[in-house]
């Protein structure tokens, strides 16, 4: 008898990849048309559909469509390697696969070779079919970028479940690991990040920022959630994905080769593994327990026991039962004792000296500072420092903060742990002062006006970034940071975001319709333009161009006044959410020619915006306020300082020492009536914004703010009595 | 041939095979018996390359079989309860096997197919045991491999096909020398096919030999003594798997050719002694009775 199907070459992994792309044709087949059917109701719904022709809102469509595909990843990333190596977990079918004539490597590869083939071909094909309609329809090309980063995050999910299917005996364990691996590793490390903020002075607990950036970018999850509800993922974390995969598969071929037939069936092939495993999902439980229930000392019981009884779980299903009681007492313990040392470690060395870390002045090639007050939107609103002075301006502020790290954790402590305001008042008011504080009234406590969150980022000569993020930093302490309006490094920082904020635009968001604003400084009414993108761009560069011409220091004397706040948004319901467009609002002075030409030439009026008194008489008719005046002279009163709200350079606004309820209940506002002429003459006599290094009266009409210069509180003051003295003669003759 | 010296091999720091050493000769049965969990399949999978050994050698043709795809391809292991993969006919299984050994015998199967009256189009998991178990033992034969391990394959065989099963394996080894290693309880079975035979217990090898040396080796005798003769002289002087005293009348289950059986009982002045051959399941409880494992000690 003669062999009919013998083949002349010895099988190896192309026989095995065959082989298994023939068995699981139907999985292949049935996924490649289900991604395919997707991709073009993708497609029309970014594409096709306009939603200013139907009222039909693409994102309807839109959204249901990402969600299937992510469905899809989530499914057959991790549901195929379960299929793919099932042999593992049988003893019968692996004595079948591992008495076949090839090595254990080729059988490996040719079955993870196979399965990436499954995964990804549908993507290719998705992708190429985007390509073609894109290229003949015209649309956007981060549909092709979206498609190559899904493509990605499934890869690596396949890549993780195929390493642990390969360390796993059972498919049950392989689900269980997984997802503590995807899952619990996520967790512990922002428990981790939470913790290490807790006691870490300066720590940066963003998760998309630094070193933990880099963490999690390894973290298909969370990639997948950043791309889903997100801003998307870069190409770093989109490389980190495809590491991730070649890692996890390179990995799990040394343990697939590596591990014994025999342990199929079994629950656990390499125990180390189960080790780490275990004792990272016992740790995240912990500190979860801990964070989440209690910050007492009863907390850190619980945590410890919630801890401890994962261990437990997680080796009882191991081993079957409770059979290993002493061991597991022993690394519960052996756990206990390695996390006590690491954070004692950590808080003596000042968490190995992350904490006294100042970057070279020389090393420092752009720094941005965000200087928050009130916004919790401070990432996207601070402006990058390229200037020397301005670079070593703010490392003397760093160095401020570093060296005064036990008076703000001790006014931290007092702002938290003392709940009767005027104890907490006087105990803060009892703390030493900085070298330099930032000035106050005769007799006030420079810790009266309050804190700040301030988030320092550098960007390093060499590409590395290094971010510093403090909560709480008394604003006494902000005095360095008035010395960089002084300079003209601000007014390039602010032309130079702008710049960069038309360049995202021309890629993003060139189609869309733009809208040009200009705001009043006091109540925030604007007036609106509709324009384009060309639009768009002739009046923000002439913008630029006027910060750029700025004079040094310009914006903080109240002669300076700025006539409006600009501001542009474009607005485009078939893009994603977080691509439409917002330029936040620029304060625009009398001296910017340029971009005040650019707005009359597009038909922008802003005469009327730029009145302040308009503004203050609006909605009174005849019949004028109570105009409320305070005091710098005056316990709690008011002064202006650069509060910078919403970013460093927006100085502006007004900090009180204490809420204006309570300075109303201490009797230190006092009223007036004024008439129309009045107000009008206090109004000309005050300012919206304007950046003073010592306190200021402000007056307070209609609900806004008015700071009071130095030169002109005799006159404001004379108004005031004349208005008093007026309501005296009233009532005397009633 | 097949050759395993000192081989251990260890399940969680348990030993399971201890010191195995045994030779399969090309051409030759060798019947593989002993105990249950004495580590019989575990020895097979070692020797098809299915498990590594912790200890010792195993080379088949002068080979090591562990991680030698080329050594392999010319063994097969049917084990007692096979495995076929999910939804698979048996038509798709001989694809399966072609794929992979290049010498599958499209013909030979074909043949087999008939003489088992299997149905190739219809899926294996309908099949009943003793089908399946069938199903592989044909498509292993018809990978025409150099070594063929077959465990408890007559299990579930009718008479017939029992039959039909001792013929194509004795054709086979004696028509293109393929060594066969089947291991079974069934010893009638071994005694029948095998030309050599093993006993394993408890991991260890107790005897490997031809079965007809195994055969004249272990007698049966029973005597009757002159002289007042107790069972703990005639164990001094003899080789004794086993002995019974009914007053005067000894039986007993000796080692060792007739001459030197008689020359050993002569001091003893035996009135008559009678000679009766054993079968191999005897010697198999004989042998076992000897490392304690009979049905009295069971049974306690």
């Amino acid at each position: 008898m003669t062999p009919t199907l013998s083949s002349a070459k010895r099988p190896g992994i192309g026989t095995i990849y065959r082989e298994t792309l023939r068995r699981h044709w139907n999985i292949w087949a049935t996924y490649g048309v289900l991604m395919l059917l997707l991709g073009p109701v993708m497609m029309t719904a970014k594409v096709v559909l306009d939603p200013q022709i139907i009222a039909l809102s693409p994102r309807m469509l839109e959204l249901p469509t990402e969600i299937m595909l992510h469905i899809a990843v989530l499914g057959v990333g991790c549901c195929l390697p379960l299929l793919l190596f099932s042999y593992l977990d049988n003893r019968r079918a692996a004595d079948l696969y591992h008495a076949l004539p090839v090595k254990r490597g080729q059988l490996y590869w040719g079955k993870a070779l196979a399965g990436l083939t499954i995964l990804l071909t549908p993507y290719l094909l998705l992708g190429g079919a985007c390509g073609v309609f894109i290229f003949a329809v015209g649309g956007l090309p981060d549909l092709l970028c979206r498609i190559g980063q899904i493509a990605a995050i499934a890869a690596a999910l396949y890549g993780t479940m195929v390493f642990i299917m390969a360390n796993c005996g059972t498919l049950f364990e392989s689900i269980v690991y997984f997802s503590i691996t995807e899952i619990f590793c996520l967790l512990f490390v922002g428990l981790m990040a939470v913790t290490l903020s807790q006691f870490t002075f300066g720590w940066n607990e963003s998760p998309d920022s630094g070193m933990l950036g880099v963490i999690v970018g390894f973290a298909p999850l969370w990639q997948l959630y950043k791309l889903l509800f997100g801003r998307g993922i870069a190409l770093r974390e989109t490389l980190q994905m495809l590491l991730c995969c070649a890692a996890m598969l390179g990995a799990g071929a040394l343990l697939h080769n590596r591990r014994k037939s025999e342990s199929a069936g079994q629950s656990f092939a390499f125990r180390p593994l189960f080790y780490v495993e275990a004792i990272g999902a016992s740790l995240t439980v912990g500190m979860g327990f801990y964070y989440i229930f209690f910050q007492e000392p009863a907390g850190l019981l619980l945590g410890v026991l919630a801890g401890a009884l994962c261990y437990f779980i997680l080796d009882a299903i191991r081993s079957r039962g409770f059979k290993n009681i002493r061991e597991t007492l022993g690394v519960c313990v052996g756990m206990a004792a390695a996390v006590g040392l690491f954070f004692g470690t950590a808080a003596l060395s000042g968490t190995f000296g992350y904490e006294r870390y100042l970057p070279p002045a020389s090393g420092v090639k752009a720094v941005s500072v965000c200087w928050d007050v009130n916004s919790e939107d401070y990432l996207s609103q601070a402006y990058t420092l390229t200037e020397e002075e301005d670079i070593e301006q703010v490392l003397v502020f760093h160095r401020l903060i570093i060296e005064n790290k036990a008076l703000v954790k001790e006014y931290n402590n007092l702002l938290t742990e003392t709940e009767d305001p005027l104890s907490r008042k006087q105990a803060i008011a009892s703390l030493p002062l900085p070298e330099e504080p930032f000035p106050t009234a005769a007799g006030y406590s420079p810790y009266s006006l309050g804190s700040c969150r301030v988030t320092l980022d550098y960007m390093m000569k060499d590409g590395r970034l290094a971010t510093r993020y403090y909560t709480e930093i008394p604003l006494a302490l902000t005095a360095p940071l008035y010395k960089i309006a002084a300079g003209n490094g601000c007014s390039r920082a602010m032309a130079g975001r702008i710049e960069m904020d038309m360049k995202q635009a021309g890629r993003t968001a060139r189609d869309m319709d733009w809208t040009i604003a200009v705001a009043r400084l006091n109540n925030g009414s604007e007036v609106q333009k509709g324009t384009d993108y060309d639009g768009f761009v002739e009046i923000m560069s002439a913008m630029a161009e006027d910060l750029k011409a700025r004079p040094a220091g310009w914006g903080i004397r109240p002669e300076e006044a700025p006539l409006f706040k600009l501001s542009a948004r474009a607005d485009s319901s078939y893009s994603y959410g977080n691509t439409r467009f917002n330029i936040q609002g620029e304060f625009v002075y009398a001296i910017d020619r340029q971009v005040l030409t650019a707005l009359e030439k597009y038909g922008l009026d802003y005469s009327g915006i730029a009145n302040n008194f308009d503004s203050a008489a609006n909605g009174f008719g005849e019949k004028f306020p109570t105009i409320q005046y305070v005091s710098a002279s005056d316990y709690n009163a008011c002064m202006a300082l650069p509060s910078a709200r919403g970013s460093l350079f927006q100085f502006g606004g007004w900090w009180p020492y204490a809420f204006w309820e309570e300075m109303e209940e201490a009797g230190f506002v006092k009223q007036y009536a004024v008439t129309s002429a009045q107000c009008e003459q206090l109004v000309s006599l005050t300012f919206n914004h304007y950046i003073s290094d010592e306190p200021v009266d402000v007056l307070s009409i209609g609900g806004s703010i008015y700071l009071i210069p130095r030169q002109n509180r005799s006159a404001v003051l004379a108004v005031l009595k004349d208005a008093k003295d007026a309501a005296q003669q009233a009532d005397d003759a009633r | 041939m097949i050759q395993c010296s000192s081989l251990s091999k260890y399940f969680d720091g348990v030993p399971v095979l201890s010191d195995v050493t045994l030779t399969v000769e090309s051409g030759s049965i060798y019947g593989l018996t002993g105990s249950n969990g004495a580590g019989k399949s575990t020895l097979m999978r070692i020797i098809s390359g299915i498990y590594q050994q912790d200890g010792g050698t195993v080379t088949l043709g002068g080979e090591p079989v562990w991680e030698n795809a080329a050594c392999k391809e010319k063994v097969i292991f049917a084990a007692d309860d096979p495995y076929f993969l999910p939804q698979a006919t048996l038509e798709g299984m001989a694809h399966f096997y072609g794929r992979f050994y290049p010498q599958f015998d499209r013909g030979l199967y074909e043949m087999l197919c008939g003489v088992f009256s299997l149905d190739a189009k219809k899926r294996i998991h309908t099949f009943s045991k003793g089908m399946q178990r069938q199903a592989g033992f044909l498509l292993g034969l018809a990978a025409q491999p150099r070594w063929l391990l077959l465990d408890e394959c007559f299990d579930g065989l009718d008479p017939v096909k029992r039959q039909a099963v001792r013929k194509i394996l004795s054709d086979a080894a004696a028509g293109r020398g393929m060594s066969v290693i089947i291991s079974s309880h069934n010893l009638r079975e071994l005694d029948e096919i095998c030309d050599t035979v093993g006993v394993l217990h408890q991991g260890r090898l107790l005897c490997s030999c031809e079965l007809d040396s195994l055969k004249g080796e272990v007698v049966k005798l029973q005597a009757v003594f002159r002289k007042t003769v107790t069972k703990e002289e005639l164990q001094t002087a003899l080789d004794l798997l086993h002995i019974e005293q009914k007053g005067r009348f000894f039986t007993m289950v000796a080692k060792g050719n007739d001459e030197a059986l008689y020359a050993a009982l002569a001091p003893f002045e035996p009135a008559a002694v009678e000679r009766f051959p054993l079968t191999l399941e005897e010697i198999f409880l004989y042998e076992m009775e000897v490392e304690g494992y009979d049905a009295n000690v069971i049974f306690g």
